[in-house]
């Protein structure tokens, strides 16, 4: 298809067409239209384009066109996400970057509008070189003039509202801020980007690690105090935040967290500590609006794992900076889990099976016995659920040393175990009672307890169970064929 | 490590390093046979496993990348019950394992799947199965029609051309077709009842592949399907990644692509058959023989990639890192072709994919996947000896 053609389209054939494009195409067309976008040659909407483009461009994630304002925002890109953030969050909002773009652009003067003009320049060129020279500039100045501008809005009430204003809203403020305070650092930032490319960064290695030493006492001569914007930067790029633990602990000739606050890295520290709490506060929404034990379990061993790792790289004392702060955390998450996955969750598991109290009455066996529980209906529906439950609570039982939650976890696994067996020892001795149209549902409903079973309690009693309730119906079929 | 050490350290066979061969095709097994079945077992020490006939053809358990480890573990089947705590799933399917007479995928496969539809290892594993097998079903029964109907079209004249499948499953639709069969059964001296049981036969054995029709495609037509999207879909994705991920992720689409062409020159072979009806009835004896080999060796082919392309498919939609972690386990377990398969051309492809999946297998093990305690090690180690 012709670029041309495009603007011909309605959105939903536009969509459709997309559709049948392979990613090469798609990677093309998009970097065609974004190309005009910049200089119109086309009548075309380039935005409405874009936009229906976007939940494929999202999958794909091809090389996009430079733009001055994708070039601008380059060094916070690993910071921006679509949520609102909290106060406390090192996050930029995505809401916010159209707002400070174009406070920025019109408020930095005529040397920043050159470098805008350059990067066009040199995108159209795909002259890579003049490309990495203009953003640099556009970094310096935009972080100047949002410096100048935010300590102008310190002179009083009316001065700040003034500029709350010119962003559109009070709510940019802060992104403004952090953003002028990441720019300045952009040149190191890009550099971090040209060694990692490939976000995130799964693990620092040594070598890794000494690089990045050596950046942050660069940065430490020639720009003291931009340090923590630096190390911000690289803590958003990681999978795991803990693993800035592994540079902080070369930076730092401390022993335990005792002292750190005396360092200039304690921020960060500080830093990584909140985002952990902000999974454990996931963990307490979680709980709180009822989301499934697979979840919460997700949240749960990421927050053991980055526990453990930040406790081996670096000595935590009950009474450090950064102590205090972990095992509070670790108190809630403790909490959360006693009241969940090893309170109410035990219960949803059982309900899944045959129940053990029966009711006599029409369909019991002969003879006043009861009607054996393992002829009662099977549900998959919801054995499937107990499977993902029993999983959660085996898995979160096993991490429960790191949560503090032993106690909790011992008592769930023991009670699940006691009813799993007496079930289990219930189906099979009721299986020589069964009808012989009962013999398929008998052996889902076993099956399902063996399964249960061996998710708590490992695979050794349940296949006991196995053998002996498949044992109990061969016999059962053998006596009914004979 | 260079590629050439690799090479010299991994024979396809280890733990005995030292007899290792130093020739680069040594990292490659040497035929389907020696690579083995895919088991499907469920114990996480044992993922990826293969059953093959050994030496004297006693069973053995090929376990791949154990524990993050360069190169294939081999055990004797019988001894897995001593050296690995199974699953429930997995005891069952061992008690089965060693009942079985020829270990092949086929075979295999049916195994797994008679313990799975139990539910012993889980509902999701157990719905799979079933529905893979009702599909199966079908078009199974679809396709005794449909090759049937094909036979009329292809011999039974003119007088039968719009004669509709459906048609077949009424007496008078049987009573026509029959008749129009009659012409080739007496030009060709064979009965009638004859050619009709040789169809069934005939769409009994070529059931696996099925025919290129809507509801009667086997599962193994499904499979080459599925690799050829597959394929495009991890091309696809590798496009905005970084050098290390996007080299990984081609890889992977090469070698399902060169999969795929092997299968595809058996699959037109089996149309050519299809197409040719005559030809198979009038050739029976080679036909049939033809066809089974055709069958087998599309079975072991494909062996492997289903799970593959399931992994992909239940990949998170926004998980970058999780469809990474995914690419980097396709790619370390992708089964690699044989040497009795490959021309001496692809070769050296072949070979560079098993030695970068040894190279994968060792950041696998960083991730902490395929871990094995120290007890377990200690078990394996005691086996070691046992053996040399």
């Amino acid at each position: 298809m012709k670029i041309e053609e495009a603007g011909k389209l309605g959105a939903s054939q536009l969509g459709q067409l997309f559709e049948s494009l392979s990613g090469s195409e798609i990677a093309r067309f998009t970097r065609a239209i974004e190309s005009d976008r910049v200089d119109p040659k086309l009548p075309l909407p380039h935005e409405t384009i874009l936009q229906i483009l976007r939940p494929r461009l999202a999958s794909l994630k091809p090389e996009r066109y430079p733009t001055p304002m994708r070039q601008f925002c380059d060094p916070i890109e690993d910071l921006l996400t679509s949520a609102m953030p909290s106060d406390k969050s090192i996050r930029i909002s995505r809401s916010s970057l159209m707002p400070i773009w174009n406070f920025v652009s019109s408020a930095a003067g005529p040397e920043f509008q050159k470098a805008m003009r350059d990067i066009e320049v040199a995108a159209a060129a795909r002259n890579a070189d003049k490309l990495a020279a203009a953003e640099r500039t556009l970094w310096k100045l935009g972080a100047r003039c949002i410096e100048d501008e935010v300590e102008a809005s310190h002179n009083g009430v009316k001065q700040e509202r003034a500029l709350a204003t010119r962003l559109g809203s009070r709510l940019h403020l802060k992104a403004l801020i952090e953003m002028g305070q990441i720019l300045n650092v952009g040149e190191e930032i890009a550099q971090v980007r040209d060694r990692f490319p490939s976000a995130p960064i799964r693990a620092l290695d040594p070598n890794d690690v000494s690089w990045l030493r050596d950046r942050f006492v660069e940065i430490s001569e020639a720009k003291p105090g931009l340090e923590p914007m630096f190390l911000l930067a690289v803590l958003a790029r990681l999978l795991r935040p803990s693993e800035l633990f592994k540079l902080i602990r070369v930076l730092s000739n401390k022993a335990d967290d005792r002292t750190i606050e005396k360092t200039n890295l304690a921020e960060t520290g500080d830093l990584i500590i909140d985002l952990l709490a902000e999974t454990v506060t996931e963990i307490e929404e979680g709980v709180g609006t009822g989301k499934d034990e697979a979840h919460i379990l997700s949240l749960a061993r990421w927050y053991a794992s980055e526990f453990t790792r930040i406790t081996r790289e670096f000595k935590i004392r009950k009474d450090g900076r950064w102590g205090e702060k972990l095992l509070e955390t670790r108190r809630r998450v403790s909490k959360a889990l006693a009241n969940t996955m090893f309170g109410a969750t035990p219960e949803r598991v059982i309900d899944a099976l045959p129940k053990l109290e029966v009711r006599q009455g029409p369909g019991s066996g002969a003879k006043g016995l009861a009607r054996p529980i393992f002829a009662q209906d099977f549900d998959d529906e919801k054995v499937l659920a107990a499977e993902k439950s029993a999983e959660a609570i085996a898995e979160t039982a096993r991490i429960s040393d790191v949560l503090a939650a032993q106690s909790s976890a011992a008592k769930a696994v023991v009670e699940l175990k006691k009813k799993l067996n007496q079930i289990g020892r219930a189906g099979v001795d009721g299986m020589g009672r069964l009808a012989p149209e009962e013999i398929p549902v008998a052996q889902r409903n076993l099956m399902a307890t063996v399964r249960l079973l061996e998710i708590v309690d490992g695979p050794e009693d349940a296949d006991v169970l196995r053998r002996r309730g498949m044992s109990a119906l061969r016999a059962l079929q053998g006596q009914k064929a004979g | 490590m260079t590629k050439q050490k690799i090479v010299q350290s991994v024979s396809h066979k280890t733990p005995d390093a030292p007899q290792a061969s130093e020739h680069p095709l040594a990292c490659l097994p040497q035929s389907f046979l020696s690579r083995g079945a895919r088991t499907p077992f469920t114990s996480k020490s044992l993922r990826y496993a293969r059953v093959a006939e050994g030496k004297g053809g006693r069973a053995m358990v090929n376990l791949p990348g154990l524990a993050g480890g360069l190169g294939t573990y081999e055990l004797p089947l019988d001894t897995l019950r001593e050296v690995f705590d199974l699953s429930v799933h997995d005891r069952m399917l061992f008690d089965r394992l060693l009942e079985l007479e020829t270990l092949r995928p086929n075979t295999v496969l049916e195994q797994a799947r008679a313990v799975a539809i139990t539910g012993v290892g889980g509902i999701e594993l157990a719905r799979v199965n079933n529905a893979r097998g009702q599909e199966e079903k079908s078009s199974r029964e679809l396709g005794q029609l449909a090759v049937l109907h094909q036979a009329l079209l292809q011999l039974g004249g003119a007088a039968v051309q719009d004669m509709k499948r459906e048609e077949l499953l009424t007496m008078e639709g049987q009573i026509r077709a029959r008749k129009a069969l009659n012409r080739f059964s007496s030009e060709h001296k064979v009965a009638n009842d004859t050619i009709i049981d040789s169809l069934g036969e005939w769409s009994k054995m070529s059931a696996p592949v099925g025919l290129a029709l809507d509801g009667c495609q086997g599962p193994l037509r499904v499979l080459v399907r599925d690799l050829k999207k597959f394929a495009l879909d991890v091309e696809e994705w590798s496009n905005s990644e970084q050098a290390d991920f996007r080299f990984m992720a081609g890889r992977i689409s090469s070698a399902t692509k060169a999969t795929c062409d092997h299968a595809m020159k058996l699959i037109s072979q089996v149309d050519g058959w299809n197409n040719e009806l005559g030809k198979v009835l009038t050739n029976w004896e080679r036909a049939k023989n033809d066809i089974a080999k055709m069958i087998d060796h599309l079975w072991w082919l494909l062996d492997g990639w289903q799970e593959l392309i399931d992994l992909w498919q239940k990949r998170p939609v926004n998980d970058r890192v999780r469809q990474r972690e995914i690419i980097e386990e396709v790619a370390s377990f992708t089964p690699v072709l044989p040497i009795d398969e490959i021309s001496v051309e692809e070769q050296p492809f072949w070979i560079d994919v098993r030695v970068n999946q040894m190279l994968w297998a060792g950041e696998l093990r960083k991730l902490g996947s395929g871990e094995i305690d120290a007890d377990m090690v200690d078990r394996l180690e005691r086996f070691r000896r046992q053996s040399a």
